[in-house]
């Protein structure tokens, strides 16, 4: 996958976890509510972001290939 | 909320680590460090990935998903004291997870790693006895009544020795080096685990991590009751160091006898349950 | 009604009979969901078997019309669960479950392997007997009782046979769990995972909730 695709998904899985986090806190939705939320976007947040580390921006370095 | 997750992922993958390095030292080696496991997970997740060729892609990519989500909402579940019927359905459900990984890949090995997964279903029917006879004694499945009923009547592991023991095969044939671990067993490579590589395995990690947590915190509440969450954490590293002794001295059985001894517990079990119920009020 | 698996979530009412969700059944629920939609979206993986005594090795194609086939049958599998998990009625809840015994034979039964296929015939005798268990238990219950309607036996009030109970759990079981798995396992040697995790996943989610069924009524 391409690095902004990646980085779309790792930015979008963290928002909901931030956004189920601090509406708990402030207590607008209940708690089953933001743990569902959590309980979906963390296995997107662990897959995307072992996936970003890795993923090419498309500068590497152009491996060698012989003479 | 994230924060129990990533803290349950890691002290899991930390007690693997244990786990390995107490076996290793019972047998007179080394061992890795105690972090490897979380070092494994970590050079896993840095690894280049994509989805072999063979492979059904969705299923494969989604199974490592579904995999991580069952046992972050175990977590909750058991943090919460909702029901065990919850947590034993994912213990179950946990199965099919293997299944998936095992067969999505079309690997010989990775599906011989599956077919064993469903033939070890005897494991699971220990647990049901558990819940069963616990729900004999407190009339309830909610963690948070079983953990009231002990505050009153001591715990679990005194009044009903025999389920303690049953809950605790249960954890020893879900880990990595027991004598029921026949679904990753070497001659099959790594089992199920074989064709998820890179970041799926780093996944894979993470699983294993939550899971280890999960059923030993779930046995602690379940059979020693309410303690500070520091004494927990000490008594699932002592339970995970006697379980870390049994897999050193025992060897790993056949798929037939795995599940010819997890049968014969079973029935005893189921015995003991019927005895229970025969002679309660 | 005793708290098993949580208080109600949602209840649907088509006159006395009712489908009701609580925490534990919805969980179930959505598990069966999430598989069908798997089974919907992938496709069929090309299992590769080794020639032992060499390096050769072979990978088996799914035709096309076998995987429209065997698809058709996951999601019906897939229905079949899930109106087992909320069904509020124990007659339902057996049609569905002898349900998800036929379609499990279905999934397989398009395979061109003989060894797959006297598996699936081996399972489904197995799981033929056992719709005696399965429906003699509910007959047992509404013989005893005047009515099949989980909630209505939940209130109490009504001596539910201990026999009923254990012959509708024997009938799940057969349908593909611990002792009666032997002829299911080899089942799935069949290529196709998508399609043949639905038989592992629709047999286990109707026996947790025959568990539930047993406990609550």
């Amino acid at each position: 996958m391409k690095r902004k695709t990646v980085s779309l998904g790792l930015a979008a899985s963290a928002t909901v976890i931030v956004a189920a986090s601090a509406a708990l806190a402030a207590s607008l939705i209940p708690l089953w509510a933001a743990e569902t939320a959590i309980v979906i976007a963390f296995p997107a947040l662990v897959i995307f972001l072992g996936l970003w580390w890795r993923a090419p921006g498309g500068e590497e370095d152009i491996p060698f290939i012989g003479y | 909320m994230i924060e129990y997750l990533v803290f349950a992922a890691v002290f899991g993958l930390l007690l693997l680590g244990l786990h390995r390095k107490v076996i290793a030292r019972v047998q007179m080696r080394p061992g890795p460090p105690v972090w490897q496991e979380i070092l494994h997970a970590l050079k896993f997740s840095f690894k280049s990935t994509w989805v072999p060729k063979t492979a059904s892609a969705t299923l494969y990519v989604g199974v490592v998903l579904v995999g991580i989500g069952i046992w972050s909402a175990a977590l909750f579940i058991v943090l919460a004291g909702e029901s065990i019927l919850i947590l034993f359905a994912i213990y179950m459900l946990h199965k099919v997870v293997e299944h998936g990984f095992g067969l999505s890949s079309g690997s010989p090995y990775g599906k011989f790693g599956g077919v064993r997964s469903v033939i070890s279903a005897a494991s699971e029917i220990p647990l049901f006895v558990t819940v069963a006879a616990i729900y004999l004694f407190t009339g309830s499945l909610l963690l948070a009544d079983i953990t009231a009923y002990q505050a009153i009547h001591g715990p679990f592991l005194l009044i009903a020795p025999p389920v303690a023991i049953a809950m605790y095969l249960v954890i020893l044939s879900k880990l990595p080096y027991g004598p029921f671990s026949i679904v990753e067993s070497k001659e099959l490579v790594s089992g199920y685990k074989t064709e998820h590589f890179g970041v799926w395995r780093a996944g894979i990690s993470v699983i294993d991590g939550l899971k280890t947590f999960v059923l030993l915190y779930a046995f602690v509440a379940i059979f020693v009751g309410a303690v500070p969450f520091w004494a927990a954490l000490v008594i699932m590293t002592v339970i995970l160091v006697s379980l870390s002794f049994v897999c050193a001295i025992t060897p790993m059985l056949s798929p037939f006898d795995s599940v010819t001894i997890q049968g014969l517990i079973t029935g005893v079990m189921l015995a003991y349950v019927g005895y229970l119920w025969w002679v309660m009020p | 009604m005793s708290e098993i698996g949580g208080s109600d979530l949602f209840v649907l009412e088509f006159g006395d009979i009712l489908h009701y969700y609580t925490p534990y059944t919805t969980t179930l629920f959505v598990l069966a969901l999430i598989f069908t939609g798997l089974a919907i979206l992938s496709r069929p993986e090309g299992q590769v078997d080794i020639a032992f005594g060499g390096d050769a090795y072979y990978a088996k194609e799914t035709a096309v019309s076998e995987m429209r086939f065997r698809r058709f049958m996951t999601i019906a599998c897939g229905l079949a669960t899930m109106g087992a998990m909320g069904s509020g009625d124990i007659f339902n809840f057996t049609l569905f479950a002898s349900l998800v015994g036929i379609t499990n034979v279905g999934i397989v039964a398009a395979v061109k392997s003989r060894h797959v296929l006297d598996a699936a015939y081996e399972y489904g005798i197995v799981a033929m007997v056992a719709t005696l268990p399965l429906f003699g238990g509910a007959a047992l219950i509404l013989a005893t009782t005047g009515t099949l309607s989980i909630p209505a036996l939940a209130a109490g009030g009504f001596a539910v046979p201990p026999i009923g109970k254990a012959l509708l759990a024997l009938g799940v079981i057969g349908e593909g769990m611990a002792p009666f798995y032997a002829a299911k396992a080899e089942m799935f040697r069949a290529p196709g995972a998508p399609y043949v995790i639905m038989c592992s996943l629709s047999s286990l989610l109707i026996f947790l909730r025959v568990v539930e069924i047993a406990i609550t009524i």
